[in-house]
């Protein structure tokens, strides 16, 4: 090669910043690679599954075969927001009853952070008395007289565990997997992976027993980073059920379907000439909303229910109640929805005021709770439905076995405090084990001792009974396939029938 | 660091058998007059096989001192490993030093042969258990069920402990195979204990070896059954513990010992998950032919959610809510595919008699729901036909009981009938009354 001086050299490398030929040269192998990884359909290339990108069915509603076989078609969650005291409920410790008024031996103290309690409290007996019942022999408060009747169905688990003891924390984790925003909770991924039966109807639907909203907000029923048709409807149980869906004064219904028709057709043109796959949901929401005009008032109507509906739940229509929305999650259940969920509130038993205390308020909350639910898993049965839905009972935490001290001072009702090491929650139908208890915490229902379940583990066991492997069931975003239960969660194999 | 080294035999001792084993075919070809250049290098060979033996055995016995393996098995595999090295070395002097005879050579390549293959094959016996090397196939141990009627009356020892053990540690602990010594195939070995002594001091779990083990954390090492193996359910953990605390006998039966009400519940559960023989849920179906696609466009746009069961199969769930007032036609089009319908849910339709005349030809039908029609007798007759069916739903239809009965239906369908039971039952003192008193 010819020997360059000082001068040429300088040109020939300003040269190489700006030639072609230096361009195509440097970056061959940079484009042969972007080239070849588009061609391999980029990182999905090894196990992306690529059914589960969801957008490409032109109605993402549609209702989809599971991955694998599932027992469970529908699912109804009974939130009861504010967490029940499980002490009062389903977990006997005759031993607390003995230790009642002691101080809190300092072993359960050490390291641990309570939301309210500070110093050391005193443990704080039963605020019930308990007995076994049914062929299961399972131990059942007196603050539930009707749930006896069905305790032979359900599987109770005595010792699940959270790592959130506030309430908008922990209950993002029990619906979304993550105590923080954003994620997608439980209800739009299940209608994500399987749509709805019923195309009249949303395919999640959320009903609160109106008082408070739950503590973490709509986020527990929103769809996070999936498509916003998956997020959850919320029906109110009194005025119109859903809201906007009533024609606007003066347009009658012809006029709205004719209306929508056109928007679908300008719709339909901009498809053909992009292509966009979230033009065909848009057109399919337009026309969903249309139908649920008609057969959302009709399904949410508890009216024409028979009598003996309305005695059996402890229903009152035109009220908002938790006893009517769970009279509304078995019609809406009935009528194909995937996803009821339902929060209940005034759960949170601190026993600062008689509304929170465990002889009084916590006593009415139970009985109210006792007979709907009662009456739910019963009529579910007699319609031959619960072996299709999967019904799911608890709270985000559990509540401490000492009486809460506010601020060092003895609160001036019966209560306790947050506690998220072990609570009790409950599941039946949908191939779930009948008349079962799984778990076991300590003497005074502190730790679990065996059988100690995580959230996720919920989690993975409703998803499971719905026909996935909550370890495959992902949606890619931002670079990488996110999951319900994160990296975390084993489905509950003893739970399952 | 003496464990370390120990544990580096299971690594060594690959070198000495793949090098003798290559020495070995070397030297087989060396008799050929083409290979006569090899000799050199077989003698290298040689060294360095020899050497790696020699320091596979120091290894292997440290790790027969520190390791928990039976001291029977690792006496066959300590000689032989010995033995094998000692011949390599005999054979290596007669072959170069004092005589050279044809005969002799090929009767101790296949005593080499022999003695290396038996020497792994025992070390791997060792490490893998004997079961390990099989032509069968792996078959998971089948856990026989329950042949007790009243639990009550059964023996402690023989019927529970001894079937905890059976299913999920004698894989490991019986005449097969001893890790840590230990054998809990009969109540005498179970008192005898293993490695680290007795596993069982009656009367007092806090010192009982055994329930320390199985009560650890899973995440532990030392944790019973290790991971990966049939785990102890909670139960099961229970009756252990209390089997423990009470005596550990081999005489007594349930009724005759004191148990909490905990335990009392375990005793419950355990003859209920073992007694019935579990058979798996799996529904056979031949396999169908794909049909056209278009077929299930009408059906969708008609109203009806047409659902595969699953991805694989041409099985088919059809919901009508939405075609509710064209079932006729539904059921039109639906019998062009009559034999990919597995569940067909006409609820709250308009579906009548005339609606199912032609049911018998949906012959894998297995979830039929009617409930919520007008179905009648005449309609429902058509079902006798179907012999897959498991289900079927006429809740809030205006069949009666009469009707119903009349009908054959196939064996363990399971029948929801058509009025709704007296709910109001709800009857809390009934409820009450039935609690079990403690």
């Amino acid at each position: 090669m010819r020997k360059l001086n000082i001068h040429q050299e300088a040109k020939k490398v300003s040269l190489e910043f700006q030639t072609r030929r230096h361009f195509l040269q440097q970056c061959r192998t940079g484009m042969g690679m972007l080239a070849l990884g588009s061609m391999l359909d980029g990182c999905n290339y090894f196990g992306g599954d690529k059914e589960n990108t969801g957008l490409l069915n032109a109605n993402p509603l549609a209702a989809k075969a599971s991955p694998l076989p599932g027992k469970a078609k529908s699912v109804i969650f009974l939130h009861m927001a504010g967490a029940p005291s499980q002490l009062e409920m389903f977990d006997y410790k005759p031993a607390l009853q003995k230790m009642d008024g002691m101080d809190c031996p300092d072993s359960f103290l050490q390291g641990k952070k309570f939301a309210f309690i500070r110093g050391v409290p005193q443990l704080l007996g039963p605020q019930a008395s308990f007995k076994q019942y049914g062929e299961s022999g399972i131990w059942l408060s007196n603050h539930m007289p009707y749930f006896p009747s069905i305790v032979d169905d359900v599987s109770i688990l005595k010792a699940v565990s959270t790592d959130q003891f506030n309430h908008a924390p922990a209950q993002l984790l029990m619906h979304c997997g993550t105590a923080r925003l954003g994620r997608p909770s439980m209800g739009s991924w299940v209608t994500y992976g399987l749509g709805s039966e019923n195309s009249n109807l949303p395919g999640f639907v959320v009903l609160t027993s109106g008082g408070r909203n739950p503590d973490a907000g709509k986020s527990v029923w929103g769809s996070g980073f999936l498509p916003s048709v998956y997020q959850g409807v919320q029906c109110r149980s009194e005025g119109d059920p859903v809201l906007f869906l009533k024609d606007p004064n003066g347009i009658d219904r012809d006029m709205r379907k004719a209306s929508i028709e056109a928007i679908n057709q300008v719709n339909q043109v901009a498809y053909q000439e992009f292509q966009d796959p979230e033009i065909l949901s848009r057109i399919s929401q337009y026309e969903m909303a249309f139908n649920m005009q008609i057969a959302v008032p009709d399904v949410m109507n508890i009216t024409d229910e028979p009598e003996y509906i309305h005695r059996m739940y402890g229903t009152a229509p035109g009220k908002e109640s938790f006893a009517n929305n769970v009279l509304l999650a078995r019609k809406l259940v009935e009528k194909g929805v995937r996803f009821v969920q339902l929060f209940d509130w005034g759960w949170d038993s601190h026993g600062t005021d008689p509304g929170t205390a465990l002889d009084l308020g916590f006593v009415d909350k139970c009985r109210q709770n006792d007979q709907a639910v009662t009456a739910l898993l019963m009529d579910l049965k007699q319609r031959g439905l619960l072996d299709e839905t999967l019904v799911v009972w608890g709270g985000e935490f559990g509540r401490t076995p000492m009486q809460e001290n506010r601020d060092g001072k003895q609160n001036v009702f019966k209560g306790r405090d947050h506690h998220s090491d072990a609570f009790c929650m409950w599941m039946a139908g949908g191939g779930i084990r009948k008349g079962f208890t799984y778990g076991e915490t300590d003497e005074i229902g502190y730790h679990a001792v065996n059988g100690k379940v995580s959230v996720f583990d919920i989690q993975a066991t409703i998803l499971k009974q719905l026909g996935f492997d909550h370890t495959a069931f992902t949606y890619p975003f931002q670079g990488r396939n996110f999951r319900l239960t994160d990296v975390f969660g084993k489905v509950i194999e003893p739970v399952i029938a | 660091m003496k464990t370390f080294i120990a544990h580096l035999h299971p690594l060594l001792v690959h070198l000495p058998i793949g090098i003798l084993l290559v020495y070995l075919l070397l030297e087989y070809l060396r008799r050929n007059e083409k290979y006569k250049l090899i000799a050199p290098i077989n003698t290298i060979l040689f060294f360095i096989g020899i050497g790696t033996a020699v320091l596979s055995i120091i290894t292997g016995l440290l790790n027969a001192d520190v390791s928990t393996y039976p001291e029977d098995d690792i006496f066959w595999h300590k000689w032989t490993a010995i033995t094998t090295t000692l011949l390599f070395t005999l054979y290596f002097i007669i072959r170069n030093r004092i005589f050279y005879q044809p005969v002799y050579v090929i009767g101790f390549f296949i005593l080499l042969l022999f003695s290396i293959v038996a020497t792994g094959h025992l070390g791997g016996v060792l490490t893998h258990g004997e079961n390990y090397l099989s032509f069968e196939d792996d078959i998971q141990p089948e856990i026989q069920p329950l042949q007790i009627k009243n639990i009550e009356e059964a023996r402690v020892y023989e019927d529970l402990v001894q079937y905890i053990f059976n299913k999920n540690c004698i894989s490991c602990h019986s005449a097969q195979k001893q890790k840590g010594q230990l054998r809990l195939d009969t109540y005498q070995y179970v008192l005898t204990g293993g490695k680290s002594g007795q596993i069982i001091k009656s009367g007092d779990i806090g010192h009982s070896e055994m329930i320390r083990r199985i009560l650890l954390d899973e995440s532990d090492d030392k944790h019973m059954p290790p991971k990966g193996k049939l785990p102890l359910r909670d139960f099961e953990v229970q009756l252990l513990k209390w089997w423990v605390q009470s005596g550990a006998g081999n005489q007594q039966h349930v009724n005759e010992m004191g148990k909490d009400s905990i335990t009392a519940m375990a005793i419950k559960q355990f003859h209920q998950v073992f007694s019935q023989q579990s058979a798996p849920i799996q529904v056979e179906r031949p396999v169908l032919n794909k049909f056209d696609p278009a077929i299930i466009k009408q059906l969708q746009s008609i109203g009806c959610t047409v659902t595969p069961l699953t991805q694989q199969e041409n099985y088919y769930r059809i919901v009508a809510f939405n075609a509710k007032d064209s079932i006729y036609s539904v059921m039109e089009i639906l019998q062009k595919i009559a034999a990919h319908v597995v569940e067909l849910k006409l609820s709250f339709t308009n579906a009548n008699d005339s609606s199912l005349q032609n049911l018998s030809k949906f012959i894998h039908l297995e979830k039929l729901w009617l409930d919520h029609t007008e179905v009648g007798i005449v309609g429902l007759k058509n079902i006798s036909n179907l012999k897959d069916l498991k289900y079927l739903n006429l809740f809030k239809t205006n069949l009666k009981e009469t009707e119903i009965a009349s009908i054959q239906f196939p064996k363990e369908l399971q029948l929801i009938s058509p009025v709704p039971k007296d709910t109001l039952l709800m009857a809390r003192d009934s409820v009450m009354v039935s609690a079990i008193k403690q």
